[in-house]
């Protein structure tokens, strides 16, 4: 099930230096919205930019008919998101793309849930559906990553739910100072990762993927990553978002907004 | 409320209204079979179809410029072994016409794929995308050339019994020498335009922001050229138009009716809105209400010299 219609913002507000959490009244992406999946969005009703933009499902407000999504003020887009007011309309299409696959069984597999940047937001959507699922709470470990303490996303939802969080920044004003990869080196070295069974999901910064894929490539463990392209469409027809992928007989595109955003790390050919 | 006629004739090609989707934008209509009713448009025409499956070119393939976008795709597709297997079964569950755009890139190529698909049920038209390098002449654009084009729309022509439109390229100099062309190689509609060739460059990273340097610009941005080619070849030649190129809304495709088309296509709006097609048609029945019109058809053509002193 999904939608492509104008849904009114309910909430705006800023959670960290250029970030807010918008919610928006959309009863079928607030139903069927799945952890990875994402919506288009535009506000623009002219073509500067022409495209909508892609976001991450958040958080699911069924009872009341909301999600919202964490945005980083980046460009033309996000600044005039930045500016609606309750009340104003947004035009959503969704919930679109795959959704992260929850290893199985659940409550035997150790979750290693690897966020980077405003990559935290889907994540946070899968630690909290693990949770209500059932799943141990010491069997989901978020390690969250970001360039500075303003720049953390979704780190006190997390800390909410009660799942293991690893907090790491680059210039170690929050956390361990260090990448992602030095917070899953140093569980690794701790014995953590070995003995059990261990599912790697990973969303933010291509370079950040393109590590962590290796990372768990190295270590023998299965990893699925969100990417991130530009997503003209979002449904599929435009083909400007592929993504080389390995086959059978050499490499092929396949499409980020309907095959992904969601891939299995082996699968994606990194350049 | 008086009854407003929608559907067009165009040459052997019945469309129950003027409103179409563009190749390329639309996929194999599925994709959005859940978000319109596919029922109420007046055809499809379907991604590039090539006589083999091709990858496409990498990527980055796509980037916004103002008010557009440029693409180098690359034909990506599957081929026409599988469209007619896998896509075909599919559209032939709706009403509205399914034009198979077709691409090659020799004479042989473009003769295959009419024959395969000559006789194919559920197929109602050929449309030739003739934007694509003739390796037998050095990669040139077939459609650049009005010789080239001639050739293979007659070659095409004599391998098929279905409609056959003829999508024309814009990167020339007087496109009316290549509609006149596809005329006389035996196109029975005209359609146009295809991409305008452009390229983008990242003054940062002082680097082409395409990874094939060029691409094929389309969106509102190339509408004001759209409708002067579409404006000029309505004049030169008989045969029925299907107006394309930045069509956002009801307005544009009207305009590209005044200006000589029998029909519209809708290309890049569709992905801007999911819905843009149906809103388009809707307005248009909506304008022929408001101007006391019957018929979409007695409107093809009409438009008139501005008035002097009326420019506000
Ligand atoms: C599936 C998917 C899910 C996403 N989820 C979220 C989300 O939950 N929250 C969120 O904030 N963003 C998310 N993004 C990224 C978001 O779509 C972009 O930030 C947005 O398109 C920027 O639009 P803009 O017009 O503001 O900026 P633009 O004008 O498009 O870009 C401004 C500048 O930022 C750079 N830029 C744009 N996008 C990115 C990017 N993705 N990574 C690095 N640099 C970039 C551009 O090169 C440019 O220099 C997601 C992207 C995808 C594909
Ligand atoms: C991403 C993309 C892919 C396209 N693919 C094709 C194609 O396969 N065959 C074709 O004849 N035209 C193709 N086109 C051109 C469109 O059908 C149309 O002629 C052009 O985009 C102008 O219309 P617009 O400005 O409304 O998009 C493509 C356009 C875009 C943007
Ligand atoms: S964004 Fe258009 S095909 Fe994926």
């Amino acid at each position: 099930m999904r939608c492509a219609e104008h849904c009114e913002v309910v909430a705006n507000r800023p959670v960290a230096t250029n970030q807010f959490e918008i919610e928006i009244h959309c009863p079928t992406v607030a139903l069927h919205a799945q952890p990875g999946q994402f919506v288009q969005m535009r506000v623009q009703s002219g073509y500067e930019p022409l495209f909508s933009r892609p976001f991450s499902v958040f958080r699911r407000f069924p009872e009341r008919g909301n999600f919202s999504v964490v945005y980083l003020v980046r460009g033309a887009f996000t600044q005039m998101l930045a500016r609606k007011k309750p009340g104003e309309s947004v035009f959503v299409v969704g919930p679109l793309g795959n959704r992260f696959l929850v290893a199985q069984p659940a409550n035997q597999v150790l979750h290693l849930l690897v966020a980077g940047g405003v990559g935290a937001p889907p994540l946070y959507l899968l630690a909290e559906e693990l949770v209500q699922t059932g799943v141990p709470r010491q069997k989901i470990v978020v390690v969250n990553g970001a360039r500075r303490q303003d720049l953390l996303v979704c780190q006190e939802h997390f800390a909410e739910l009660g799942v293991r969080l690893r907090t790491v920044t680059e210039d170690g004003s929050a956390g361990a100072k260090g990448k992602v990869t030095d917070a899953l080196k140093a569980l690794h070295g701790r014995g953590e990762l070995s003995g059990n069974r261990c599912q790697v999901y990973t969303c933010g910064p291509t370079a950040m993927l393109e590590a962590v894929a290796k990372f768990a490539q190295k270590h023998d463990l299965p990893c699925q990553v969100s990417v991130e392209t530009l997503m003209p469409c979002g449904l599929g027809v435009c083909l400007g978002c592929a993504v080389k992928v390995r086959t059978a007989n050499g490499t092929d595109y396949k499409r980020a907004c309907v095959d992904g955003p969601i891939f299995d790390a082996t699968e994606v050919v990194w350049e | 409320m008086s009854e407003v006629k929608l559907s067009v004739k165009l040459g052997p090609l019945r469309l129950q209204n003027p409103v179409l989707v563009a190749s390329g934008t639309f996929g194999y209509g599925s994709e959005y079979a859940d978000l319109i009713d596919l029922n109420r448009l007046g055809g499809i025409m379907v991604k590039g179809t090539t006589l083999h499956p091709r990858a496409g070119n990498p990527m980055p393939r796509m980037v916004e410029t103002a008010a557009g976008c440029l693409n180098s795709i690359g034909l990506q597709n599957v081929g026409v072994e599988a469209f007619i297997r896998e896509k075909l079964p599919f559209l032939r569950q709706y009403r509205c016409a399914v034009i198979v755009n077709i691409a090659g890139d020799s004479y042989e190529e473009f003769e295959q794929l009419a024959e395969r698909l000559d006789g194919v049920e559920g197929v109602h038209a050929l449309e030739m995308n003739i934007s694509c390098p003739n390796q037998e002449k050095g990669g040139i654009h077939f459609g650049v050339d009005p010789e080239a084009t001639r050739e293979v729309v007659s070659r095409v022509r004599k391998r098929t019994r279905l409609p056959l439109i003829v999508k024309l390229s814009p990167n020339v100099t007087d496109i009316t020498m290549t509609a006149q062309a596809a005329v006389d190689g035996g196109a029975d509609i005209l359609s146009l335009v295809n991409t305008f060739v452009g390229t983008a460059i990242d003054a940062k990273t002082r680097r082409f922001k395409l990874a094939n340097i060029t691409g094929g610009l389309s969106g509102p941005a190339i509408k004001p050229l759209a409708l002067y080619m579409v404006w000029r070849v309505a004049r030169a030649v008989k045969v029925p138009i299907i107006g394309m190129g930045g069509i956002m809304n009801a307005t544009d495709a009207v305009e590209f009716l005044l200006a000589g088309a029998s029909a519209v296509a809708v290309g890049t709006a569709n992905y801007v809105n999911p819905h843009a097609s149906m809103e388009i048609l809707e307005g248009i029945e909506q304008y022929l209400r408001e101007q006391g019109e019957k018929d979409v058809k007695h409107i093809v053509g009409t438009v008139k010299r501005c008035k002097p002193g009326n420019e506000f």
